[in-house]
């Protein structure tokens, strides 16, 4: 607005007074104060000393408390030279063989060089992926900190190698070439060490091997061995079998090689809707064993009483009168199922280490046509070595021995039933060595402890049945100064080269030969050694082979020494074997003899074994699976007696049998054959096994007897007296024991509400008939206006995780438990918590009777019912949190949030499955779960922890994730080779180890997966379906074949 | 003529007391120096709290793992201590709240007590959530809906265990605003009368400056109606809120409609059990039998039968449900509770919340105090077994038999126990030591003056004739 416009408002504005311009101008407009706000000068780090001193006030104070806090210092040292194939972070998977355990193939998961789990290998032929608890549990024992680390010498004296080799083998020369020497050890398949053992018997031609097993099987190989160099024992082929007769065999639980068996006896009893068939299994047993458990007909008989069935089995075959039918015609039964199976279609197998029992057994099978079809005696199983008449005069030999050698942990002083007297000449021998991992009752006694390698530590080999070979490579080096006794023997023996380098020659010279596909033994020995498995030809010449290879290498043995050629290593020789007309009639003399008496069982256990890993607390802390007991061995007694004399679980009782006695709890069983009592052997170990094993249990061995030249597991005239104490046992489930069956609780029609509860809601079953008939039988499943629901169901567009386990196959043994607890990195808490209830298995294995507990005629049945966390879609946990810790995924999973979790416990309350496990205490790096929480406490033993996994904190909610870990990384790992997850990738950790492959698992939105299938079976059905928690985890329901007869039927 | 006329309600204030007599004797105790019998008393609690807070110092530092408590039974002795205090906190707020609005003057001269029972109660009842958790250093604030730099980390607003915490907070709040509102008059009194300096300060302080001008009563009157208002629906939502905790689950026994009402009738009757108990004692020792008179103790005596018969008919009803519903899950819950293995406890709830209480029918019964308190000792330890019943019996044989488990408490769950009962005697003989256990001036707009205070004075200044 310039000067002398044409009109003016005001004086002002004519004179363009220069406020008045200012104000003018901005009357209408004004600028917003960003130019303000963002000018250079407000922006800028502009402080005066005033804010400087704040600042700085606050920052030295701000340090000062940050450095109260202590931090804890961790150093994370980086590979200097990175090994091959070890990427941090990223598991590794080795084959390789345990040299326990049957021998079974293995797979090891390595973790930054630290084996941390161990599964079945599934391309070995023996085990096929399955894997048993005790292999997977000795995991464990690499980690021990009770192992020896270092050798000791007389005296307490640690000793380096170098020592041991010079002092050990000057003594050895000092004895000169005739000393007698005994190497004591357990059964070893593998031809690497047998070889071995020749080359040290060539250079101390005095010495003499004995093998034994502290639970023999001793006269099944005798009446199967061919006077090779090995002892044989049949292959068994139980998926062909369509009627199979156990006769106190525990074939499925503990009896020569359960996972082999089950896979087969596993894909005999599997139900394809297409083509219903199963084989039908009869049982005769003295008390329930695992296998009895999964009988379709199971009859308890006392061990006099199974001799007699023995011998009428074979008197019915031969079409003679029968002498003794068994409760309700049993014997009878089994004779004419037999018959109708047709040749060739059936198997009986027999447990018992008697050689008329096991004479008259391989008359059977003969007579039934079974060798060549359901007994394979082209691949023989070389799993059972141990040979009784060698341990008959054990102490005698050892007396007038020179030098004994224990290889392998062998260990009579405790698993011999001559121990105490072992113990008492063992001091006297000149001589006396023991290989052991950590000291034992054995070792103890010798003046030299040598520290033994584990079998991840070791090179070795097996051969479990006859061709079938696997490799054993260490997965770590040793962890402390241990040489595995192979190694050893080679220096002894004079060889410098390592054991590995035996083995070598001995696979180049005797088994690539044996038709290997690949063109030099190197590319053969790096193929096997990956596979960890080769298949060689049994057919031909191979046997010729091997026997002239033997003869050629150790010529001067039989020559030189007459005593071995007197007694070799092996089952030709010994007392010559009775015919079966005789033995039938020697098994009917001890029927009239003992059919009165009240008899004593000792039996192996699927838990615990012979008790060589007693120092291991996951195996203590895995429930029997019948009894459901941990952390102890107990007198098992017949409900019957039980009853009559009002004895119950717990109750403090001496058993008296052949002038010795031991003091057990009793716990009371159903189905066990009357006035016969058992108990497990592998417990009693004392303070020398480990903390853990430290006063666990009673050693039975002791009561082993010796009939017709093999080892006994039953005596006669035994008795069982109370002390007037009872202690509490730590079950993991203690009612649907007899407890509700008996008339204490309710009494019978009790009894049937719960066992209709269970066949209801829980565990359906039906008859093979009845399925046969309609694919739903047993199936009834909630009608639609029962299944309303308030909620939306969850939206899973990805993937939606779901299991199936097929109730049909599961043995009910537990091998998964195991698998899960090593996985996923599961406290164990001890005996006191686990009577408390308080086990915190992520996966339990469910067991309920049916039928009379009192019952001896085979009226009362059994089921199992693995149970984890079902990942309900409707989850009532997750509901229910006020934190929102546990909430669902949209791949179907219900995801336990630890770190979010403050522990109200109302979602394992709500929970129908209770399946929810929570962390009464802080059970890592807690003095007071030292000894029994070893892989959380340890130094050492925590190596052997999950890193994918969280341990977990005191006072948190825990349960099965359905291996979220794992899936996560096989997501990943089809991620990276950019392709789609497939099937084959699927497995959980129980999955896996399940020798049965009763679990399946996979993706429910993959329309070709295996689980997808299985969701579409009429057999499908879910646990308390009625709750509409709508589960992940689908039951099959378990079938049983009634064979001829429907009225076998207890419910009928 | 037929129009009925209700009876004259006997006088609720008798002896003749002037106001005079009243504020005498509600502060001879507050303003003598404290006897023997009090010191004792005291001792003893303070004896039972520490008991109390070495066991909890234990368990928080140890781990639940402390109490009996395994895989099948996640809560017992916790639960059912909470459940039971935030019980009988019930029937202080409804006597003030409730007796308030329906112009129960009777409630005079026992809301007092009664509602700092509540409010001893509920903080006796906060405790147990807050302990029983496995992380409560967590847990104490991440219950809350607070704020947070934790990305979607946010409480479950499903979950009843939430509702809980609103529930509670807001009537433990409500209810302590409440009580002290009416003991402001009070404190004002006694300031007026103390003598001592501390005294002076400190119920002057606690007076908030009352100085009874008819404002000051108008807007008291006012808020008082106005807080009684609101606390009417807590009475009937708290526990509501407190049985669906179980009601909203899906174990059997645990599972059931019915729950709301029962458990608001269950916490009625415990709260005048508890308030029965401590005022038989109390009118006794503090010599107030003329403003806690028979017929008050009698008038609960009738609420305890009438609510001790509803929770009577509910577990009736509970049975005839599990029956008719042909639910197998149901029925054997329900038969588990009478005849399983806790047998012994779901009898003594049914002899102590159901049989015993019909005593009451008697009015010989009715106006022994001997028999009111014992009768009340047992409505208490009933109804302390009631929750325990609900609890332990249905979680300990839920759906599936392998999990079936017992439980047995350990000490530390019983000096638990006993601490909480520290906790609430030694505020409640706090209160009754420095505070005016009864509402002074809420009892004086009972008695039926002979002579009004004017006339009081004109009898004095004789000159002044009287109308």
């Amino acid at each position: 607005m310039g000067k002398h416009e044409e009109y003016w408002n005001g004086l002002e504005q004519y004179n363009a007074d220069s406020s008045f311009q200012k104000t003018q101008k901005d009357e209408f407009q004004e600028d917003l104060p960003m130019e303000d706000s963002l000018s250079e000068e407000s922006l800028g780090l502009k402080s005066n000393r005033r804010d400087f001193l704040k600042i700085f006030g606050f920052g030295l104070t701000a340090a000062a408390l940050t450095a109260c806090v202590e931090k804890p210092v961790r150093k994370a040292v980086p590979y200097v030279n990175k090994p091959e194939n070890v990427t941090p972070g990223r598991a590794e998977w080795y084959a390789t063989t345990a040299s326990i355990g049957a021998g079974i193939g293995i797979l090891v998961k390595s973790r930054e060089g630290r084996p941390i789990k161990v599964e079945g290998n599934r391309m070995h032929k023996l085990n096929k992926g399955g894997c048993d608890a005790i292999v997977e549990a000795s995991l464990l024992n690499l980690y021990d900190s009770n192992r020896l680390k270092v050798s000791r010498g007389p005296s307490s004296k640690m000793m380096k190698w170098g020592a041991v080799d010079n002092e050990i083998m000057s003594k050895l020369e000092s004895l000169g070439s005739g000393a007698k020497i005994l190497l004591v050890g357990h059964s070893d398949s593998g031809l690497a060490s047998k070889r071995l053992v020749q080359k040290f018997k060539a250079k101390y031609p005095g010495t003499k091997s004995i093998t034994y097993d502290p639970v023999s099987n001793y006269a099944l190989a005798k009446v199967h061995s061919d006077g090779g160099e090995y002892m044989q024992v049949p292959g068994y082929h139980f998926e062909k079998a369509k009627v199979i007769v156990g006769l106190d065999a525990d074939f499925l639980g503990s009896w020569i090689s359960p996972t082999e068996y089950t896979k087969g006896y596993a894909k005999g009893r599997k139900v394809s809707e297409r083509n219903p068939t199963m084989s039908r299994h009869i049982h005769f047993e003295p008390r329930m064993s695992l296998t009895g458990s999964n009988a379709d007909l199971r009859v308890p008989m006392k061990p006099a009483q199974l001799m007699a069935a023995i011998a009428g089995i074979h008197e019915g075959l031969i079409g003679g009168a029968i002498t003794w039918k068994g409760p309700g015609n049993a014997v009878q039964r089994a004779v004419r199922e037999l018959r109708k199976a047709g040749s060739g279609n059936s198997l009986v197998v027999c447990g018992v280490n008697d050689v008329h029992a096991q004479t008259v057994v391989k008359a059977i099978n003969e007579i039934l046509g079974n060798y060549g079809s359901t007994i394979d005696m082209d691949r023989p199983s070389y799993q059972v070595q141990g040979n009784d008449e060698h341990m008959v005069n054990f102490v005698a030999e050892l007396s007038h021995a020179d030098a004994v050698i224990f290889l392998d942990e062998a260990n009579p002083v405790y698993d011999f039933r001559e121990g105490t007297e072992v113990a008492k000449v063992l001091p006297k021998v000149g001589l006396s060595v023991a290989f052991v991992s950590k000291e034992n009752e054995t070792s103890k006694l010798c003046q030299y402890g040598l520290a033994q390698t584990h079998w991840l530590e070791e090179w070795g080999d097996a051969q479990p049945r006859k061709g079938y070979f696997g490799i054993r490579q260490p997965l770590v080096r040793p962890l402390y100064d241990s040489r595995s006794w192979q190694d050893t023997l080679m220096v002894w023996s004079g060889d410098n080269r390592r054991f590995y380098d035996l083995i070598r020659e001995v696979w180049e010279n005797e088994i690539y030969p044996r038709g290997a596909k690949q063109a030099t033994f190197r590319s053969f020995w790096n193929d096997t050694v990956r596979d960890g498995f080769f298949e060689a030809d049994v057919h031909g010449s191979a046997h010729a082979t091997e026997g002239a290879h033997h003869a050629a290498q150790v010529p001067a043995e039989h020559a030189e020494d007459e005593e071995a050629a007197a007694a070799p290593d092996h089952a030709s020789a010994g007392s010559p074997l009775p015919d079966p007309a005789t033995s039938r009639a020697a098994l009917l003399a001890t029927y009239n003899k003992n059919k009165d008496t009240s008899e004593f069982v000792i039996y192996l256990s699927t838990t615990m074994g012979t008790g060589r890993y007693a120092n291991n607390p996951w195996l203590q802390e895995y429930p029997d699976p019948i009894t459901k007991v941990t952390w102890d061995n107990y007198i098992c007694v017949p409900y019957v007696n039980a009853k009559q004399e009002g004895w119950s679980d717990g109750d403090i009782a001496t058993l008296k049998v052949g002038g010795k006695s031991v003091d057990l709890p009793i716990i009371v069983q159903p189905g066990q054959a009357a006035n016969t009592y058992a108990i497990k052997v592998g417990y009693g170990r004392g303070d020398i096994a480990g903390k853990v094993a430290k006063g666990v249990g009673k050693n039975v061995y002791p009561m082993v007897g010796v009939e017709n030249g093999s080892f006994s597991y039953v005596s006669q005239g035994a008795s069982v007296t109370p002390k007037g104490e009872n202690i509490r046992m730590a079950k993991t489930q203690t009612f649907i024991g007899y407890e509700l069956m008996s008339d204490g609780e309710g009494g019978d029609g009790k009894r049937k509400e719960i066992e209709n509860r269970v066949g209801d809601y829980i565990v359906k079953e039906t008859t093979l008939s009845a399925y046969r008939k309609s694919r739903v039988a047993g199936n009834k499943r909630p009608s639609g206006h029962h299944m309303l629901s308030l909620w939306n169901i969850h939206d899973k567009k990805g993937h939606h995780w779901a299991m199936a386990i097929d109730l049909n196959a599961c043995t009910g043994c537990g091998s998964c438990i195991v698998s899960c607890n090593v996985e996923n990195n599961i406290a164990t808490v001890g005996r006191e918590e686990v009577a408390n209830r308080r086990e915190m298995h992520w996966l339990r294995i469910d067991r309920y009777y049916k039928g009379d507990p009192a019952d001896q005629e085979g009226k009362l049945e059994m089921v199992h019912q693995p149970m984890m966390c079902q990942q309900c879609d409707n989850a009532p946990c997750e509901t229910v949190c006020p934190v929102l810790a546990t909430v669902h995924s949209d791949e179907g999973l219900n995801q336990q949030v630890y770190n979010r979790c403050i522990g109200t416990r109302y979602c394992a309350n709500n929970c129908p499955y209770k399946v929810r496990r929570f962390n009464w205490f802080s059970y890592y790096w807690n003095d007071d779960f030292k000894d029994v929480n070893v892989a959380q406490h340890d130094k050492i033993g925590r190596l052997v922890l999950n890193p994918d996994v969280t341990v977990r904190a005191r006072g948190v909610m825990e349960k099965c994730s359905f291996c979220v870990q794992r899936i996560q990384d096989m997501k990943l790992k089809a991620k990276v080779e950019g392709r789609k997850l497939n099937d084959e990738d699927m497995k959980t950790a129980c999955g896996q180890s399940c020798p049965a492959d009763a679990v399946v698992f996979g993706d429910l939105n993959d329309t070709s997966s295996e689980i997808y299938k299985l969701y579409h079976n009429k057999r499908g059905y879910h646990a308390l379906e009625d709750v509409k928690t709508l589960p992940s985890v689908l039951y099959l329901t378990k079938v049983r074949n009634r064979g001829e007869d429907e009225s076998e039927n207890p419910t009928t | 003529m037929g129009h009925y006329t209700s009876p004259i309600r006997a006088q609720e204030v008798t002896g003749g007391l002037t106001y005079h007599d009243v504020t005498e004797s509600v502060l001879k105790p507050l303003e003598s120096k404290p006897n023997k019998l009090w010191l004792m008393a005291t001792g003893l609690s303070m004896v039972a709290l520490g008991i109390g807070l070495f066991c909890l110092g234990y368990t928080l530092w140890v781990g639940i793992g402390t109490w009996g408590l395994n895989k099948t039974i996640g809560w017992a002795f916790d639960i059912t201590n909470f459940v039971f205090w935030v019980g009988i906190g019930h029937a202080g707020t409804l006597i003030s709240a409730i007796l308030l609005l329906f112009r129960q003057t009777w409630r005079n001269s026992i809301n007092r007590s009664a509602e700092a029972m509540t409010i001893f109660a509920v903080i006796c009842a906060a405790v147990f959530p807050v302990i029983h958790m496995g992380r409560p250093w967590l847990g104490a604030f991440w219950v809350l809906p607070l704020p947070n730099t934790r990305g979607p980390l946010w409480v479950n607003f499903n979950s009843p265990l939430l509702w809980d915490v609103f529930a509670i907070s807001t009537y433990f709040s409500v209810s302590l605003v409440f009580w002290y509102l009416g003991l402001v008059p009070d404190f004002a009194t006694v300031r007026d009368r103390a003598k001592g300096k501390i005294a002076k300060l400190a119920y002057g302080g606690l007076a908030l400056g009352w100085n009874g001008s008819a404002k000051t009563w108008y807007r008291f009157e006012l808020v008082s109606l106005i807080l009684a208002g609101l606390a009417t629906p807590l009475v009937l939502s708290v526990h509501t809120i407190v049985s669906f905790d179980f009601a909203t689950s899906v174990i059997p026994g645990w599972h059931t409609t019915i729950f709301p009402p029962y458990f608001v009738a269950g916490a009625i009757f415990s709260g005048f059990g508890m308030v029965q108990t401590l005022l038989v004692v109390m009118r006794k020792v503090y010599k107030l039998e003329h403003m806690i008179t028979l017929q008050h103790m009698e008038a609960m005596a009738y609420i305890i039968l009438l609510t001790g018969s509803l929770v009577g008919i509910a577990y009736t009803t509970e049975f005839f449900i599990a029956w008719y519903s042909g639910n197998h899950f149901e029925s054997f819950a329900f038969v588990n509770r009478a005849f399983g293995p806790y047998w012994w406890s779901y009898w003594i709830m049914m002899s102590c919340n159901v049989f015993t209480p019909q005593l009451y029918w008697f009015k010989k019964i009715r106006q022994s105090m001997l028999a009111t308190f014992i009768l009340s000792i047992f409505v208490n330890i009933g109804m302390w077994f009631e929750r325990f019943v609900i609890i332990v019996t249905s979680l300990h044989r839920d759906y599936l038999p392998s999990s079936w488990a017992m439980y047995t408490p350990t000490w530390i769950e019983f000096g638990i126990l006993l601490g909480t009962f520290g906790i609430f005697f030694t505020f409640f003989f706090l209160f009754a030591k420095f505070f005016p256990v009864v509402n002074m001036f809420e009892v004086k707009t009972l008695i039926k003056v002979p002579h009004s205070p004017q006339e009081e004075y004109a009898e004095q200044h004789a000159e002044v004739p009287i109308g």
